[in-house]
């Protein structure tokens, strides 16, 4: 199976490790893959904003460049999410809708096939984990907390075989980080109060580290930790699964 | 006027002790709605009926109004319509002088507070009380509700103390909410004895029998309709439901949902007047069915003002309801205040990060986060947001297309605000640097060392 | 065109190409542990209990529980209490100030401890509401599992207003903090009866 890799832009710029990181875990699990040359935006950003017909282009480079896989792997839960729901305003080729159903988040697509397989690494660190809202109410992987039915954060059955991590549950473990894209900016703060209220609890638990399967989230938290000089680090899952240290 | 969402959620969350104060206060119901919810066997499942029995009813709705009309009729109760709230006053106001009404005491209802009613009759003389306590203080504070179902949640008891002492002489400084609430009681117990016709909301009207039914905690509703001889009763034209066995589904999701109770104190069934009395059932439009014609939007019409989605709202709690500026705030708010007026509220839907819990909480499924996203979309085709954002979105979107140009942006953009300065508007990144520091731009590997990362 | 017809007019026009079809659902009642729940039920909203064998019992319970009731209304024959003389009352606000009133329960729901009353069957509506505090009797074996049984027991009852009530008025509009009392009855008492003595009760029977 032809299997893409798809890095969000944001990732690219400011977080080329993680997908460093990404990389290195899937060869060594055997994950055959390309990186498609000329990867720009999901067109996430300006949709969000009211502007999805401004974002028709974009959808259609992101067709072009990955609608001849079979399979594409993206570093985030928000964008593949964004392609998945939002991309039906686009004329439905094949190649849209085979890309709309097999987009897949490369973290969730570990889980659900490699996940007795996973490299054996050390974490020994004081962990909470964030599941981007996209990825558990928008995608389901997991159960939130509003539904009639037990929670349940699909990271946790990723880290639970790394022995040496603690894994600290939060007051609100499913509250909105308060990123959102543009409302980052738009509001800014009302976004970073939601953002410390959730760093707040976490300092106060212990927490060293947060890991979550979305960058965005955590480049939002980790403006504010690095602004506030909090003693908290922000780590995305393919990393800690990668066994990169702290 | 515009309602500026971004500067009133400013003004409030800069408050950081009241604004926390109110966070958690939300969440705490929040919670007690999770522990509610979890003891019934199959949450899910009645969300799925609830959605059902309501998408049929709205979808039937010119039929099932009819029936209930019929029946309401045959029960003795006069039916009057009203196509806006305008309408809705003037029917309240001509009842009430063709009986030479005095002084009306009022129950929760957030349809008079839609259509402005308390000022309408105070023009004309009428002594209009708010009998929900809740209602009352933000009455006697000349304040709309915060919160469809805790409309005084935005006021500290401190300010209630102050409030009471100055207009009923209690005593300064107490602030124990079980004192205020009794000093309340003995108030409103004299308001209640002198008045002479009573006005509650409607929760659910059904339409095989004709009966309406009012769900409250205090008491207020049945005290005020059944100690006077005038019972009017507005509802807005959607909360028709088929059979009154469909009650069971939704007297077991409203409280749960609202507060976390079980079921409210009261859960009131109003058929037939008393003996010497008069009942009279109101059904208001006022733009309800001009929404029920929008393809994706109508099934916002499906809500019961349980006030779930602003519980669980991580902006609502942190902005207060205050700042939608429309009686409805919150996620739900959000998404009925555009079909009013797309310009006026198009800040609203741009308050969220769509995080999707709004959704998920919602007793009647309406998927709450979706129509925010689309509402965006109307607002942006529809040009009603600043002329300067539409075009910097116009550059974003070129640039995007364009891989090129788009790592160009980038790594100058951000350095050289000179270069583009729409798209620096656009992102605003400035306001990202108030209270977070910028990513860090870093050189990635190119595609050939990449080839070769994690190969041994 | 009346506001009647302009509305309908524009539903019509509004619903051509919707028709969502109404779900058949059956529901399969619960009938265990119900005089357990409904005691949990009443708990949790503040109510207080206490059962009962006979009717004499009442009496000293009532009197025990809430002594010198000046202004009482008891409107059940068998209970040996004076109160108010009604047929000299002929309107509600003359009952005030009112202690206790004592009323009938139809029959009680398990799952969230709620009374359903024939409100419109009392000598006046006002009863339950007026009071500081309220007593209600009701049959320890007429209790239904939830809502859905409750709503099919009272179905095609001819009530011209009924009630579920569920423990004393409360409110907690001030700073979320509960307190119980509001405009209401501020205290609630349920007499439960061991034995099964409502034999002509306005409601079905459910087998
Ligand atoms: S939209 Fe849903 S959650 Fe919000 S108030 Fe209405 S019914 Fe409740």
């Amino acid at each position: 199976m032809k299997i893409a890799l798809s890095i969000p832009c944001f990732i690219e710029e400011f977080y080329p490790e993680v997908a460093d990181s990404a990389i290195k875990l899937m060869r060594k699990l055997g994950i055959e893959f390309e990186i498609p040359k000329g990867q720009t935006c999901c067109g996430q950003p300006l949709a969000n904003s009211g502007y999805e017909h401004k974002a028709i282009g974009a959808y259609h480079h992101y067709v072009k460049t990955f609608g001849d896989y079979e399979q594409t792997l993206m570093i985030s839960g928000s964008c593949s999410y964004h392609i998945k729901e939002h991309y039906d305003v686009i004329e439905q080729t094949g190649k849209v809708i085979r890309l709309r159903k097999n987009i897949r988040d490369l973290t969730e697509y570990i889980m659900s096939v490699y996940i007795g397989k996973l490299p054996k690494v050390h974490f020994p660190h004081k962990v909470a984990l964030h599941t981007g809202c996209h990825s558990l109410r928008g995608m389901r992987f997991g159960v939130s907390s509003e539904l009639g039915i037990p929670t349940k954060s699909f990271l946790t059955s990723l880290v639970e075989h790394i022995e040496d991590i603690e894994i600290i549950t939060l007051d609100r473990p499913d509250e909105c980080c308060g990123f959102g894209g543009t409302f980052s900016v738009y509001y800014d703060e009302i976004s970073v109060r939601m953002g410390s209220d959730k760093l707040d609890d976490a300092v106060s638990k212990g927490v060293e580290v947060l890991v979550s399967n979305d960058m965005s989230c955590l480049m939002h938290l980790d403006g504010i930790i690095k602004k506030r000089n909090l003693p908290l680090k922000v780590r995305h899952i393919m990393q800690v699964l990668n066994g990169d240290k702290l | 006027m515009e309602v500026d969402f971004k500067n009133k959620s400013r003004d409030f969350v800069s408050d950081v002790q009241r604004s926390k104060w109110h966070d958690t206060a939300l969440w705490f119901v929040r919670s007690k709605r999770d522990v509610a919810v979890m003891n019934v066997d199959n949450w899910e499942e009645l969300r799925n009926q609830a959605s059902n029995i309501k998408e049929h009813c709205i979808s039937n709705l010119d039929k099932y109004l009819i029936e209930f009309e019929a029946n309401a009729k045959k029960n003795g109760v006069y039916i009057h319509w009203a196509i806006d709230g305008d309408e809705h006053n003037e029917i309240v106001g001509k009842i009430l002088k063709s009986h030479n009404i005095k002084k009306l005491v009022k129950s929760k209802s957030m349809l008079t507070e839609e259509c402005e009613l308390n000022p309408y009759l105070e023009k004309q003389g009428i002594e209009v009380i708010d009998t929900d306590l809740g209602e009352r203080i933000i009455q006697m504070r000349n304040e709309t509700p915060s919160h469809i179902v805790l409309p005084a949640i935005h006021i500290k008891k401190e300010e209630v103390s102050e409030l009471f002492a100055e207009k009923w002489n209690t005593e300064k400084g107490n602030n124990d909410p079980e004192y205020l609430t009794y000093q309340a009681r003995m108030s409103l117990r004299k308001d209640f004895l002198s008045a002479d016709a009573a006005l509650t909301g409607v929760n659910f009207a059904i339409a095989e029998t004709g009966e309406v039914v009012v769900c409250t905690n205090e008491g207020n509703a049945d005290l005020g309709v059944n100690i006077t001889n005038l019972q009017i009763h507005s509802m807005g034209l959607e909360k028709v439901i088929p059979k009154r066995k469909h009650l069971g589904v939704f007297t077991r999701m409203l409280a749960r949902s609202a507060t976390g109770q079980a079921i409210t104190v009261y859960t009131s069934h109003f058929k037939k007047p008393k003996l010497q009395g008069e009942m009279h059932v109101i059904i208001v439009d006022n733009g309800r069915s001009e929404r029920l014609k929008k393809d994706y939007f109508w099934t916002s019409l499906k809500c019961i003002r349980c006030g779930a989605c602003m519980n669980t709202c991580p902006i609502y709690r942190r902005s207060g309801g205050h700042s939608y500026g429309y009686t409805i705030p919150g996620p739900i708010g959000a998404i009925l205040t555009p079909n009013i007026d797309l310009k006026k509220y198009s800040d609203l839907p741009f308050a969220s990060t769509l995080c999707g819990s709004c959704s998920d909480v919602c007793p009647v499924k309406i998927d709450i986060h979706n129509q925010l996203y689309k509402w965006r979309q109307e607002i942006g085709k529809n040009n009603v947001l600043p002329k300067t954002k539409s075009v910097a979105m116009g550059i974003a979107g070129k640039i995007l297309e364009k891989p090129k140009l788009f790592k160009f942006v980038f790594k100058i953009g951000r350095i050289t605000l000179k270069i583009l300065p729409d798209f620096i508007i656009y992102n605003k990144w400035n306001n990202w640097g108030k209270a977070r520091t910028m990513p860090e731009i870093k050189k990635r590997k190119n595609d050939k060392q990449r080839k070769n990362i994690g190969k041994y | 065109m009346t506001s009647k017809e302009k509305i309908l007019e524009n539903i019509k026009l509004s619903t051509v190409n919707k028709n969502v079809i109404l779900d058949d659902v059956e529901y399969l009642y619960d009938k265990k542990d119900l005089s357990v729940k409904f005691k949990n039920a009443l708990k949790s909203v503040s109510a207080e209990f206490l059962i009962f064998s006979n009717y004499d019992e009442t009496v000293e319970i009532i009197n025990s529980y809430f002594p010198n009731q000046k202004r009482c209304i008891n409107t059940i024959k068998e209970i040996n209490i004076s109160g108010l003389d009604l047929s000299k009352i002929n309107n509600p606000t003359d009952f005030h100030p009112l202690d206790l009133s004592i009323i009938k329960g139809d029959f009680a729901v398990a799952e969230n401890g709620a009374i359903w009353i024939n409100t419109g069957d009392l000598p006046d509506r006002t009863i339950p509401f007026l009071c500081e505090n309220l007593i209600i009797i009701i049959d320890g074996h007429n209790i239904v599992g939830d809502m859905h049984e409750a709503y099919h027991k009272t179905d095609g009852i001819d009530y011209s207003y009924g009630t579920f009530i569920t423990g004393p008025s409360k409110t907690a509009d001030i700073e979320q903090t509960l307190v119980v009392g509001a405009q209401g009855p501020r205290k609630m008492l349920v007499l439960i009866s061991e034995n099964s003595f409502y034999k002509n009760t306005n409601t079905k029977q459910i087998p």
